[in-house]
């Protein structure tokens, strides 16, 4: 305490470490903070604590193999990771996917993406001080966790999706249940909106910190809910649509800085509520549109020669996966550039003259996954 | 822009003897790309990004590939603007691997650039903070190269151990004739 006192009084600088555990970095991640006591000269991320080696890992096993290893690229919506990967070998190897089976994989990955902004949110709102708001989202998300473990049997990793389909159809009543739910959620938000997200302190903490231009957005690559929340109007889904999103009718959220400037906390917290509404909305046209058919179409032996890039709008942006193969029942090479491991790389720009207590509502809007940065 | 009207834009610009070709969606390969003369790679990439009608703003990906005598530096880009898409490749040799950074290109690609240089070990020259990203510091080595081998130990800690379950096994039939 004695030497940060002294730091502040004098214009020293002090470092302060701050990691690998910590409850506020969303994963094993570190920060090392230069700073005077009170305002941030420079952060420098440090990352790698979870680098599994997916993609070395992916040079020795089976396309359909690497499906629950894709799982572990981002487990928090590990559904959307899921469709990356599918997406990527059924266009290398030109392999059809049943119509029902399309639906499935969109209703399973929007209910996810649904339960990963509630958790994004939830603990944004936990990180800046108020805890109410967490619990509240985490009790909508356990209901979604048993949705899908009810189509998968799983509450985290998935791996519901496969080369070629999905693992199976729904279970009897599904439909019914799943809609019940949406029902109960459209009330939530309301609620949650009185709560927290026009609540004056909680907009007091975000608005205006750490704003992030158009310009800046897209030099650093945010990608997702990040870039939208600058005011750039691009979507994967709308705009490099794959899938059955075309058929579909959403809208794209874009911040504005309805509470301060464009692309501070606040826009990043508001996008993600908006999307859960377009989420819920998405899963409802689903139902109502889902045609009858098998779910999963056996492709013909994997043994693709050439190379393939998919992009898929993940919870955390859009999810870049580049797949080269040989010929070979293994892929030659598989790479993933996910959302965080972009979103990551703007805190050391962006953290410059902010207040160490702001960087916790920097990194939680940013909505940066750990496994998801280091893979 | 389609590929082929980007690949004669660059071309009019830079030459044959940058712009080496122009590989089109044919077969296995799903998405077009150019192949680029990697001393050049940062000029293509500034030319790219500034010019009105390419406007490619984003660089989605920057990865690497090995292809045993030379490492081949992959580059995926998108303009918002535009929403059309471009693949760029440059080859390096293995021997000596090094490209020119598009950092100051493309801000995002200094962990790009990072990771590559951490998993592969191609050395992007006027990178402004070239260390490993993902491994630490000490580690032996560049492990996405398909030569690399895992050494038995690492600081002392052994990367392999015995199965258990191999000790537990009954001694095969031969061990208990001995006996």
């Amino acid at each position: 305490m004695n030497q940060l006192i002294f730091a502040y009084d004098s214009g020293e600088e002090m470092v302060l470490n701050m990691g690998p555990h910590h409850p506020s970095t969303h994963g094993v991640l570190r920060f090392i903070i230069k700073t005077d006591g009170e305002i941030m000269r420079e952060v420098i991320p440090d990352v790698g604590y979870l680098h599994r080696a997916i993609e070395k890992i992916a040079e020795g096993v089976a396309y359909e193999s690497l499906m629950p290893y894709t799982d572990r690229v981002d487990y928090v919506s590990a559904m959307t990771a899921n469709h990356c990967w599918a997406v990527a070998v059924e266009k290398l190897c030109a392999c059809e996917v049943p119509e029902r089976a399309e639906y499935l994989r969109v209703i399973a990955s929007e209910l996810n993406r649904l339960a990963s902004h509630a958790i994004c949110v939830g603990v944004m709102a936990m990180d800046i001080g108020a805890i109410t708001p967490f619990p509240y989202l985490l009790r909508e998300r356990e209901t979604v966790n048993d949705l899908i473990e009810e189509l998968c049997g799983s509450r985290l990793t998935y791996n519901y999706l496969r080369i070629g389909g999905v693992a199976q159809d729904l279970p009897r009543g599904w439909e019914n249940r799943c809609l019940k739910f949406l029902d109960h959620f459209d009330k939530v938000l309301p609620e949650f909106d009185r709560l927290i997200t026009d609540n004056e302190i909680f907009v007091d903490r975000c608005a205006n910190i750490a704003a992030i231009s158009g310009e800046e957005a897209i030099a650093h690559g945010l990608v997702g809910p990040n870039l939208r929340a600058s005011g750039v109007d691009y979507d994967c889904r709308r705009d490099a649509p794959y899938s059955i999103y075309p058929r579909l009718d959403f809208d794209v959220a874009i911040g504005s800085g309805a509470m301060g400037t464009t692309g501070d906390c606040w826009d990043r917290f508001w996008v993600r509520c908006e999307e859960m509404k377009q989420s819920a909305q998405l899963v409802r046209q689903c139902l109502a549109q889902l045609p009858d058919g098998e779910v999963y179409q056996k492709p013909k032996r994997i043994r693709p020669e050439g190379e393939a890039s998919a992009r898929v709008e993940s919870s955390r942006g859009e999810m870049f996966c580049y797949l080269v193969g040989k010929g070979q029942p293994t892929p030659d090479r598989v790479h993933f550039r996910t959302g965080s491991f972009n979103a990551m790389q703007v805190i050391r720009p962006k953290s410059k003259g902010l207040m160490v207590a702001d960087l916790v509502a920097l990194i939680a809007s940013l909505d940066v996954i750990a496994p998801e940065i280091d893979r | 822009m389609d590929v082929a009207a980007i690949h004669e834009a660059l071309l009019a610009h830079f030459g044959p003897e940058t712009i080496l070709g122009l590989t089109a969606a044919a077969g296995g390969i799903r998405d077009p790309f150019l192949t680029v003369a990697a001393a050049r790679i940062d000029k293509v990439a500034l030319f790219c990004r500034v010019e009105a009608s390419l406007a490619f703003d984003f660089c989605q990906s920057l990865t690497a590939l090995d292809q045993g005598e030379s490492f081949c530096c992959v580059y995926h880009l998108l303009s918002y603007r535009h929403h059309h898409t471009l693949a760029l490749k440059a080859s390096v040799p293995r021997g000596d691997a090094h490209l020119p950074s598009c950092v100051p290109v493309w801000p995002a690609a200094d962990w790009y650039e990072r990771e590559a240089f951490d998993l592969f070990g191609i050395r992007f020259d006027g990178h402004p903070d070239l260390r490993r990203l993902l491994l630490p510091e000490d580690w032996p080595g560049h492990p996405m190269r398909k030569d690399w081998k895992e050494p038995p130990s690492y600081n002392g800690m052994p990367t392999t151990r015995e199965n258990t379950l191999d000790l537990l096994a009954p001694p095969a039939a031969s061990e208990e004739g001995a006996s």
